[in-house]
């Protein structure tokens, strides 16, 4: 007669390695436990342990939207000459610039805090970024003429307010500047 | 069917082929370290980061450009010199996946400080190295069950964060994260059939709530592969379905966390010598 394969459970699993090899079951029991302890613990995380939980929290249409706009040589880039990888090469730069100043002071309050909690050292230096629109203008200057392997005359980069409403997004006046949005 | 050497030197082959094609893709985008030549890099909330951070190897990067080109060779020829290690000598295989976990963790934490991809879709390039580094047939067979509860709480968990975070009772949701996730898209090209699809969802918060309604379920169903291994070729299917529709709707790439796969499909496969644990 043909025998029946046994069950899956996850804790059958965790028996039979518990019989096979103890070390490798010690691993796996600290890994589950790293693991279950950031997403109940939220916030910080400690790599291989993430949260996934991307767009879980509830985000409803909001009345006005700040957008990213890079003009070379007075024309709008579009994102649709461009991939979903090539376009966040062109944005993500400017969104990490922006958030420089939230960036800093998560390194200020949280990093030092609970880096001296664990009695780690750490070094303003290897993580600060000065918010230096000027250097930064220069730097992404280049790396655009790098990754569109075009000659750039002019470029604006600005964060433009874009108002929802009839189901649509639209300009407003409202616009930010490169140095306005790192201070 | 019980799981045998063969077995494993498939997985090994279709990891290499896996990762390989996706090299392929992301040089054809520019992704390569060098050919990115990022200017600057962020602060995730990251234990493990911070303690890179302080050896301060992310701005000895930044500083050195030519170390980048180093850093992708090290990084894409690992899994090449760890397949001729293999099939040349088991014991040098180990020492070879060794070097590629290292390695594929510094790459890894540096490559995704800079503006590229998030870490978490980086996870089968650095758990899967652990499970090259055994030469035991059964403790190969834990590991690939041990990475297949991974991937199955990953799924799991993005689904229960939909739940507790009360994203999956918002009507309004999936219109909420069009709008946040293509704002760029649809105010640099508006009237492209693209922005038209999106602002229709939008427009349709009923259909796009419905869409991310019944991406939360099937997330949740993953759980399902913790009872049993049955249904793990329509797990496959729904991944890859998932993997499609996120190119599809939110613009965001997944294909790194293609090797999972391989998890799935080798799990029908049984432990050697089942007998003696079931006795």
């Amino acid at each position: 007669m043909r025998r029946q394969n046994p069950p899956h459970f996850s804790f059958m699993f965790l028996k039979k390695l518990y019989r096979h090899n103890k070390w490798l079951f010690l691993l796996m029991i600290l890994f589950i436990t790293g693991q279950l302890f950031i997403n109940f613990k939220r916030g910080m995380v400690v790599s291989p342990f993430y949260h996934y939980g991307m767009y879980s929290e509830v985000m409803k249409p909001n009345l006005v939207y700040g957008v990213y706009e890079v003009e070379v040589d007075k024309v709008l880039l579009q994102a649709n000459n461009f991939s979903a990888q090539q376009w966040d090469k062109i944005i993500l730069p400017i969104k990490y610039f922006h958030a420089l100043d939230s960036m800093n002071l998560l390194y200020q309050t949280d990093v030092k805090r609970l880096m001296s909690a664990l009695n780690l050292k750490t070094d303003d230096r290897k993580f600060i970024l000065p918010c230096n629109a000027k250097l930064f203008y220069k730097q992404y200057k280049n790396y655009l003429i790098h990754i569109l392997d075009a000659k750039i005359d002019t470029l604006d980069i600005s964060y433009r307010m874009y108002s929802f409403t009839g189901n649509r997004l639209k300009p407003t006046t409202q616009v930010s500047s490169l140095a306005q949005l790192c201070k | 069917m019980q799981i045998t050497t063969n077995h494993r030197k498939q997985i090994t082959a279709w990891f290499c082929i896996i990762f390989y094609v996706l090299m392929i893709f992301k040089w054809i985008d520019g992704m390569f370290l060098y050919q990115l030549q990022p200017i600057l890099y962020n602060i995730r909330f990251d234990l493990i980061t911070w303690n890179l951070m302080h050896t301060g190897l992310h701005q000895l990067l930044l500083a050195n450009r030519s170390v980048f080109i180093i850093f992708d060779i090290l990084f894409y020829s690992l899994p090449l010199i760890y397949l001729f290690a293999f099939r040349a000598k088991p014991g040098a295989a180990t020492i070879a996946a060794g070097i590629m976990l290292i390695v594929n963790w510094i790459y890894i934490q540096c490559y995704t400080l800079f503006p590229t991809n998030s870490i978490e879709s980086y996870n089968a390039w650095l758990l899967f190295p652990v499970l090259f580094m055994t030469t035991n047939i059964k403790n190969f067979y834990f590991l690939l069950h041990g990475l297949r509860y991974f991937f199955l709480f990953f799924f799991a968990s993005a689904g229960i964060w939909k739940l507790v975070q009360y994203g999956a009772f918002n009507p309004e949701q999936m219109s909420g994260v069009l709008l946040f996730q293509h704002k760029e898209f649809l105010t640099s090209s508006p009237g492209t059939s693209y922005s038209n699809f999106i602002y229709w969802l939008i427009s349709h918060p009923t259909i796009s709530y419905l869409l991310y309604l019944c991406g939360a379920i099937i997330e949740i169903a993953f759980l399902i592969g913790f009872l049993t291994k049955k249904h793990d070729r329509w797990l496959t299917a729904v991944f890859l379905t998932f993997l499609c529709f996120n190119v599809l709707i939110m613009r965001i790439h997944y294909w790194e966390m293609t090797p999972f796969l391989l998890v799935l499909f080798y799990s029908k496969y049984s432990f050697p010598d089942e007998r003696r644990y079931f006795s």
